[in-house]
């Protein structure tokens, strides 16, 4: 059913910021690699925001009572940054991951709609200018990333901030839909005809398996968002118990489509990882069909466990079972992907470039935060440790030592087939041992201070909070670790693309269709393609003594 | 038969899963750094073995960790119907109402109502009755185990059991506003004759100003008339507003504004001269008195034993 349609392309040089040809065609180009470049922009830019928050939120509470800035003032800092960092960050760099190599992957020259590609991109990168500008608007929102109602209605929200929330999200939404829809139909009409759909690379096929996830969670946020909104402006009364609404109802909504969200963040992670630890293991991944089918077993059951986030409302203990198992069962087919990254470094031989150093700490760290999970789904450790700084350091071990790490390890693999430049590994390993570090520092500890009692989301506690002042100091000294390490990152970014090593087509020997082209891709990506008849089809091309199984 | 107490439930839950959590830790760790290390580059030319899978091993995986959740699911389970054990028909002794952002206490013998600072009897299992009277609020003590959401619009159920006398610091675990951090429990449990006698203290008729100086007498009248009446009552017989704590039997509690600061004389004056500027954003306005005002309304306040 492969319809392959040949876009007619030049084949000229892909437009840098540096060519006089290139700057005005940032904003009108329809170009795959641009606008994957671009939302890969927008995710660093927000990125650094998102990091000054948390430096602020860190300062803040390295010491008890502190009175850096006033509890407003916090409360709008940390909505800001959970908001950022989940829908400004990490969504659109692993959508701008997918927008690039998702069409190069599969041997295509453009994703399916190269308009709605452009369209989901400016109005993902609108929406986060909008809800910055909240800021200026008179206060940003601060009722948590999740604006619980009725904290989020207007008698207890009277500034606009909940108003620019519900707006940037929605559109920021918007976007994300159009790029679901955007890989599904690429994936299933655009491959090159000799690839069948169980030959996806896996970073592929998790981006298209997650792309139904959003296209089924990302409505439900924005029709509870417009309901928000009618009862803000119009007086309904959707969510306001005083009025015969339903503080409840919000929380159904948001969950429904939060606990998905928390997926649609790690499935295309860990689709990256699933791409780079073979390569630099030498291997093929281990188990490709158990990690493809386990991806299926998550999107489906991600849909079943959100009441898991709301184990504290008082439901009876049969929801409470039943949520607590399906949130137990979802962590198998998580664990059955670890166990098959573990077992593809057996017999390997393992370089340790700092994309693979990602990966291998993505390893450990994103196992605590699997692991502090399921402690959520045993409900009675849930009804002691939620809301506490506990699930800081879960959330941050999966979204940072999950997510971020992958995303990173993406970006010193893939950096060579963007610009055409290697990222300095000299700086890379500084930014890998300092972030690492500096993030168990900050969060490690976190768990105990969840257990010894700190509730999250406060913007002081006291001297009275057991080991609190020296927990919490440590988290910031960790925090500034981390602020170095990105800082390094960054300047390795700088001074990669002014100069770097020039990079092959094929830099890292490996074995998906991107490293078919040359390094930058040119404006079109394919004059020619190898033959395809598995999952490697450039392993087979490199050893034709010793190729895999042919699948088609 | 001696009572269980919550958080010894949880706790030992969580030390099996703390023992089951290290254990698969301590193996992803060392797989992950022991083959990287054995399999490293060794500079040997060509590829190693090309090794695609091996669906025994991986449905041993499967099947010992579905052993294991469904292990623990089980003995979760047990913890959950111990824990929460609410009769159909509850008869609560203690309401919680939260507030933005104080703790509301209506005791349903007689009529106690305070705020913040909450008696109950030790060794005794008490049924709270938990609501919110603006947004969600959730009531956490540590020691005490297991965490509720305060929901406007429905009510919640919660037995509390503190074993031993002493004082039980919690605080507000739902972020509800900016002062969430400041919403603070105090939970005192007593021996049952203290008990008694401080539900007796508080039975006692609370309007009574105790000593009859001309300073309690004005405070009390600049309190009746400064509107402070519109949010606060000091009685606790009446259907009475609660936009702000019932202030009846003010002077016997030890701390105020949600357990922040300690009930003295310096304290009372800074909160009465400007509340922004030491709890902001809290509902209660700055009136504008005078220093000497404010000195006879911290008097007034005192006397309220």
């Amino acid at each position: 059913m492969s319809l392959n349609l040949n876009i007619p392309e030049p084949k000229q040089k892909l437009p840098n910021p540096g060519t006089d040809t290139g700057r005005l065609s940032w904003i009108s180009s329809v170009d795959h690699k641009q606008i994957g470049i671009l939302y890969l922009l927008m995710s660093l830019f927000f990125f650094i925001l998102g990091g000054i928050e948390a430096m602020v939120i860190r300062a803040q509470l390295s010491v008890p009572e502190s009175g850096l800035i006033s509890p407003e003032l916090y409360s709008q800092i940390f909505t800001m940054h959970g908001t950022t960092m989940i829908f400004l960050v990490l969504m659109p760099a692993l959508i701008g991951l997918g927008v690039y190599f998702l069409p190069l992957m599969i041997g295509a020259n453009e994703m399916a709609f190269p308009r709605l590609n452009a369209f989901s991109f400016w109005i993902t990168c609108f929406g986060g200018l909008l809800l910055y500008f909240s800021f200026f608007a008179g206060g940003a929102p601060a009722a948590g990333w999740f604006s619980y109602a009725p904290l989020s209605e207007r008698p207890y929200s009277t500034t606009v901030g909940i108003d620019y929330y519900i707006l940037g999200l929605t559109l920021t939404g918007i976007g994300s839909i159009g790029a679901g829809l955007n890989f599904i139909v690429t994936v299933l009409t655009l491959r090159t005809e000799q690839m069948k759909l169980n030959m996806l690379p896996l970073f592929v096929w998790m981006v298209f398996i997650n792309s139904f996830l959003i296209i089924g969670a990302l409505p439900l946020l924005n029709s509870g968002l417009f309901m928000l909104f009618i009862d803000r402006q119009l007086d309904a009364h959707f969510f306001l118990p005083s009025t015969g609404g339903s503080a409840l109802v919000w929380q159904h909504i948001f969950w429904s489509f939060g606990h998905p969200e928390v997926y649609i963040l790690i499935l295309p992670a860990f689709g990256i990882i699933s791409e780079v630890i073979p390569v630099f293991s030498r291997k093929p991944i281990f188990g490709y069909s158990f990690v493809a089918v386990s991806s299926i077993a998550i999107a489906l059951l991600s849909f079943g466990v959100w009441m898991h986030h709301m184990f504290a409302i008082g439901m009876s203990n049969t929801v409470n079972a039943f949520f607590g198992a399906s949130s137990l069962l979802i962590g198998v087919p998580t664990g059955v992907k670890v166990i098959n990254w573990i077992a593809t470094l057996y017999k390997g031989s393992i370089r340790f470039n700092v994309a693979m150093l990602f990966c291998l700490l993505f390893l450990i760290n994103f196992t605590i935060g699997g692991l502090s999970g399921i402690s959520f789904a045993l409900v009675p450790i849930d009804w002691q440790l939620t809301d506490t700084y506990y699930v800081v350091a879960h959330i941050h071990y999966v979204f940072l030592g999950g997510t971020a790490f992958a995303i990173f390890a993406g970006i010193y693999y893939w950096f060579p087939k963007i610009t055409g430049k290697f990222l300095s590994e000299k700086l890379g390993k500084w930014h890998v041992w300092l972030f690492v570090t500096g993030f168990n520092m900050t969060f490690l500890l976190q768990h105990l201070l969840g257990i010894l009692g700190m509730p999250r989301r406060v913007y002081t506690y006291f001297s009275d909070l057991p080991y609190g002042t020296l927990l919490n100091s440590i988290a910031t000294l960790g925090a500034v670790l981390m602020f170095i390490a990105v800082a390094i990152f960054l300047w390795n970014l700088y001074i990669s693309i002014k100069k770097g090593d020039p990079s092959p087509a094929d830099p890292w020997n490996a074995w998906t269709l991107e490293w078919a082209t040359t390094s930058p891709p040119t404006l079109k990506n394919f004059q020619e393609l190898p033959p395809v008849h598995s999952r490697r089809p450039l392993w087979d091309l490199k050893h034709p003594e010793n190729k895999d199984k042919r699948l088609n | 038969m001696p009572e269980i107490r919550n958080i010894d439930i949880i706790k030992e839950l969580f030390i099996y899963f703390l023992i089951a959590a290290t254990i698969i830790f301590l193996l992803v760790v060392f797989y992950t750094v022991f083959y990287s290390w054995k399999y490293r580059n060794k500079g040997v030319a060509g590829e190693p073995e090309q090794i695609h899978e091996n669906r025994k091993f991986e449905l041993w995986m499967i099947g010992i960790s579905l052993a294991l959740v469904f292990g623990f699911f089980i003995y979760s389970l047990k913890g959950m119907n111990k824990i929460q054990d609410i009769p159909s028909h509850p008869n609560p002794d203690i309401t919680i109402i939260g507030h933005q952002w104080w703790w509301e206490a209506r005791y349903s013998d007689g009529d106690i109502v305070t705020a913040n600072e909450i008696h109950v009897p030790a060794g005794k299992k008490i049924l709270l009755k938990l609501n919110s009277a603006d947004v969600i609020h959730s009531w956490w003590i540590p020691k005490l185990g297991r965490k509720m959401d305060l929901m406007p619009g429905y009510d919640n159920y919660l037995w509390l059991f503190a074993q031993d006398p002493g004082e039980y610091v919690g605080s507000c675990s739902e972020f509800c506003g900016a002062q969430h951090a400041w919403m603070k429990i105090r939970l005192i449990a007593e021996k049952q004759e203290d008990f008694e006698e401080w539900k007796t203290q508080q039975l006692r008729g609370s309007t009574r100003v105790q000593g009859e100086d001309s300073l309690i007498t004005k405070g009390k009248r600049l309190f009746d008339t400064k509107t402070c009446t519109n949010c606060h009552a000091v009685h606790a017989t009446e259907a009475l507003p609660n936009i702000g704590p019932n202030l009846a039997h003010f002077a016997s509690r030890k701390y105020f504004l949600s357990n922040i600061k300690k009930n003295n004389e310096k304290n009372l004056k800074a909160w009465l001269t400007n509340p922004q500027q030491v709890k902001s954003s809290a509902n209660m306005p700055n009136m504008a008195l005078t220093d000497k005002e404010v000195g006879q309304l911290t008097h007034y306040l005192q006397s309220l034993k």
